[in-house]
């Protein structure tokens, strides 16, 4: 069972939790939604859930809830520019199909 | 997949429902806009990593119209069609022109309302102009954040009246951007120093720009902000200190030609002079005199010092009355934020700091720091924030309207925080009066012909009854944005007319109208133009991808594979570096037919590396 | 026919027909932003009990609670009628903090809500010795400008400053009990603490004259 965080992924997390002035780390997960079944979630997290897996990355931890991992394991996230479009993207092994922006998949 | 940002806890938006939001700084010199990233207020970079975009805007020969560093540079040549400093003619008429500072290059429509400019596209009003501006941002704005923004909130210095505020709004609407609030510069200055986030306190922002000075008076309580005073001088700026050392050097260069081009060099010197004492106690300036003589005239900067400190001093007394306006003494300040490029120079700083005394806050590019503030608010506006954040604003300056003898009578007056609302009686002078005119003005001054003129308008339909009898209740209402609202009602009768007012400078919906039906008319430009864009960030994407995925996968491939890959994407280079959009977009096509041996090979050894030596065991860890 | 309607919904929330409480801006059952209805009063407003003695903080913060729920940009995204609630709520809140936590404007609002315009045109006139006492004090502040003496503007700023106190302790026994009895001599304290809040602002402006001099 693996997620990673790319090293710019890394350091974004770092700089917008400093800014932020509190957060934990980040969570990562996915909700059914969206036109093409399931989207992912990104939060800041303040208060972990009981069930939530951690993965540790020097400073910075991501959480992932254990139904999520499932649609999420060997996910590489990451932190990238497009153009002038800064932004994570989620470099996810299990995606069978996405809708054409690609916020929603199917696994 | 675009790309994604942090959300506050339980607040992911679902796909397509994203509420980006983004705030601008319309500045006299310059425009910029920032937006909120993963928690990181973001001021947005162009293509050439530049932020700052000059606010001046060219109309050319061939019908396009050029915003930022080239108009400003063909401003010398082209005057005429080169609009800089729109800001100073938002809202403004005629007879104001013989205020507004600096000399005036443009040929100006002798007309009623707001100030036209002819130029070699027609007339242009200062919002047409400066709509041209807020396009810009927000292109740069759809471009860096994968799509349309929401909604934009707008900062505007606080002393900005009435008319000034709804040209702005009037603006962003050509522009197609919805205004979710005008904000008060130093309040978003505030906000981007995160003061909000303090429990509470006094603070006091002092903003010098190139061409106006503003002090705002801000408290903090519950996290709630209140603008409590402002005051300023609208013809005082970072120019008049390059003016003043300008003078010196020629003064000390023996020369006081009359060319106007050597002035503005001289200016330029002045300017450069300045900006380098920032760091340097001394710099040596070469001037070229007119005959072609060149001397080296030495700047220290005591000198300097001692050349602005009339400048400087005459910032002192707004900041008195707007610590008088708000009942408080200067030991009741807890923090004071510089803002604008002219607060670098560090005489100003050593004197802010001892009128305040205390040390003043400078850790934030006092360039960005309004739009950073406005990008925090606008994106609390659109509901991406937890944390409540609330501005409260103060009305700018005094209305009222105009009674007999030409005199103002105050109805609603500076610095009452807004919304607000005042109702004022006035009843009919002559029997039978059917009719009754009202003047709605703003300012400080008792006579009429002193104060800006708002509105006027008649409410008709009064029963006839003897003089005085009458009842008529004008109500103000101003709303959070400080934009005005007057209704008439006649009260021992009930008849009620409401009368929504907008300033006389503003601009009518016929107006809005033309100028929109005029950018349809450059519609086609428009729509060929935001092709382009769209194709090759698309275009810009694919050659990313694919350079990350053969960078680890290159062995899944091929040799013919590969060779067909490279051929596919040296092509879509080409095109890319040209700028033709349906050339990029079947480049990047191809080079995604041609990648795909290449992507299911990856899905396929990715899947196998997840799926290898795992058991459901271990998804109970 | 609108006005019954008006009056026949008083009391209870426009959406879910509940109670309201105080203060009545919100349904504490659904919610809802309710529309301001005009006989309530600036206490009503914020939610204090009727009364000259405010504790001024509580006012305030009260306010600003109030005004975090109700401000127009809590609704910037709302449908029009939520927006014109939450306007007309902010204002009355703002109306409500200037005009309750001035002691002149807080006395004199509770003269007005008993139909007594104490400060209104026709009564300026009558009080003589509060004329002579307006002119013994104009005269001392224009003689200190002339002579730019700071010292002796303090001064000035002191008395005044003690007068006007001595008012408002006054008013607080006048108007203990509401409403007030005694208003001939309510009226005349507040035309005196008007009179005192202008010379304040005539001495600040002096002394800006000076300073810029």
């Amino acid at each position: 069972m693996a997620l990673t965080l790319s090293e710019s992924a890394v350091q974004q997390v770092r700089k917008s939790i400093a800014k932020r002035g509190k957060g934990l780390g980040i969570r990562i997960g996915v909700k059914t939604s969206g036109c093409s079944g399931l989207s992912y979630v990104m939060e800041f997290v303040d208060a972990p859930n009981p069930e939530d897996m951690v993965f540790p990355h020097d400073d910075v931890s991501l959480f992932v809830d254990p139904k999520s991992l499932i649609y999420l394991d060997g996910t590489e996230l990451d932190f990238t520019r497009e153009g002038l479009n800064e932004g994570f993207r989620f470099n996810n092994p299990n995606v069978k199909d996405s809708c054409g922006c690609g916020e929603s998949f199917t696994t | 997949m675009a790309l994604m940002q942090i959300a506050e806890p339980g607040m992911t938006a679902d796909p397509h429902q994203r509420r980006l939001a983004i705030g601008i700084d319309l500045g006299t010199t310059h425009s910029l806009v920032a937006s909120v990233l993963s928690a990181l207020p973001t001021v947005m970079r162009n293509h050439d990593g530049q932020y700052l975009l000059p606010s001046v805007v060219r109309y050319c020969e061939d019908d396009k119209v050029v915003v930022g560093y080239p108009a400003q540079a063909a401003a010398g040549q082209d005057p005429h069609n080169t609009i800089a400093s729109v800001k100073r003619f938002m809202g403004r008429g005629h007879k104001d022109v013989p205020l507004l500072a600096g000399h005036l290059p443009y040929d100006l429509v002798p007309a009623e309302g707001m100030i036209r400019l002819r130029t070699r596209a027609g007339e242009k009003s200062p919002v047409e102009v400066s709509a041209e501006i807020l396009k810009v941002l927000k292109e740069l704005a759809v471009e860096t954040l994968g799509s349309e923004p929401e909604g934009a909130v707008i900062t505007v210095p606080a002393y900005f009246d009435e008319a000034q505020r709804q040209a702005t709004k009037d603006a962003a609407r050509l522009a197609g951007l919805n205004v979710l609030r005008l904000l008060a510069e130093p309040t978003a200055a505030a906000v981007a120093y995160g003061l909000d986030k303090k429990s509470e306190g006094l603070f006091a922002i002092y903003d010098l720009g190139g061409g106006t000075f503003d002090i705002s008076i801000l408290r903090l309580q519950a996290g709630v902000f209140e603008v409590l005073a402002t005051a300023g001088d609208t013809a005082l700026g970072g120019d008049d200190m390059d003016h003043a050392i300008a003078e010196w050097l020629m003064t000390e260069c023996g020369t006081q030609l009359d060319d106007p081009l050597w002035r503005r060099q001289v200016l330029q010197q002045a300017r450069q002079g300045k900006e380098a004492l920032t760091d340097q106690e001394q710099v040596q300036i070469a001037l070229d005199s007119a005959q072609g003589v060149s001397q080296v005239i030495s700047l220290s900067r005591v000198q300097l010092e001692t050349l602005i400190q009339p400048v400087l001093q005459r910032t002192l007394p707004a900041c008195r009355r707007a610590l008088r306006d708000a009942g408080l003494k200067v030991a009741d300040v807890d923090g004071v934020v510089l803002v604008g490029g002219a607060t670098r120079v560090p005489a100003l700083r050593s004197l802010v700091a001892e009128f305040f005394q205390q040390p003043v806050l400078t850790d934030i590019d006092p360039d960005q720091v309004v739009a950073l503030g406005a990008a925090i608010q606008a994106d609390a506006l659109v509901g991406n924030q937890r944390e409540d954040l609330l501005l409260m604003d103060v009305l700018p300056l005094s209305l009222g309207l105009e009674t007999m003898g030409g005199l103002v009578e105050k109805i609603i007056p500076r610095n009452t925080p807004i919304p607000a609302a005042k109702a004022q009686e006035f009843t009919t002078f002559k029997d039978g009066q059917t009719a009754m005119s009202i003047h709605v003005l703003q300012g400080e001054r008792d006579l009429v012909q002193d104060c800006r003129s708002l509105a006027r308008f008649s409410l008709r339909g009064i029963p006839p009854m003897v003089a005085g009898a009458a009842r008529i209740r004008v109500t103000f209402q101003v709303d959070a944005d400080g934009l005005l609202t007057v209704s008439a009602e006649e009260t021992s009768t009930g008849v009620r007319s409401e009368v929504l007012v907008k300033p006389s400078f503003g601009l009518n919906d016929e107006e809005i109208a033309r100028m929109l039906l005029d950018s349809f008319a450059h519609g086609a430009d428009d729509v060929a133009h935001r092709r382009l864009s769209e194709a090759r960030v698309e275009g810009e994407r694919v050659r990313e991808a694919l350079q990350s995925a053969l960078s680890v996968d290159a062995a899944l491939l091929q040799a013919d594979e590969k060779a067909q890959l490279d051929v596919a994407s040296q092509h879509l280079e080409r095109c890319l570096a040209g700028s033709d959009a349906d050339a990029i977009s079947k480049a990047a096509e191809a080079v995604e037919a041609a990648a795909e041996p290449l992507v299911q090979r990856r899905m396929d050894s990715a899947l196998r590396r997840a799926i290898a030596g795992r058991s459901i065991d271990d998804l109970g860890e | 026919m609108r006005r019954e309607l008006h009056d026949l919904m008083a009391g209870v929330c426009i959406q879910c027909g509940a109670e309201l409480n105080a203060p009545p801006a919100l349904c504490h059952s659904c919610g809802a932003i309710q529309p301001f209805r005009a006989e309530l009063s600036l206490f009503d407003v914020v939610g204090l009990p009727e009364s000259y003695d405010l504790d001024l903080q509580e006012l305030r913060s009260q306010v600003l609670q109030l005004q975090k729920i109700l401000h127009p940009d809590r609704f910037a995204q709302a449908e029009a009628t939520t927006r014109r609630f939450s306007l007309e709520w902010s204002t009355r809140l703002n109306e409500a903090l200037a005009v309750l936590r001035d002691p002149l404007k807080r006395a004199d609002y509770l003269l007005q809500r008993q139909g007594i315009d104490a400060l209104g045109e026709q009564v300026k006139v009558a009080d003589p010795s509060l004329l002579m006492t307006q002119m013994m004090y104009r005269e001392r502040l224009e003689d200190l400008l002339a002579a730019k003496d700071q010292n002796g503007l303090d001064n000035l700023r002191g008395e005044v400053e003690d007068a006007s106190s001595k008012a408002v302790n006054k008013l607080h026994i006048l108007l203990k009990k509401l409403p007030c009895e005694q208003v001939v001599e309510a009226g005349s304290v507040l035309r005196e603490l008007q009179f005192l809040d202008k010379l304040l602002g005539e001495i600040d402006r002096g002394e800006e004259s000076l300073q810029n001099l």
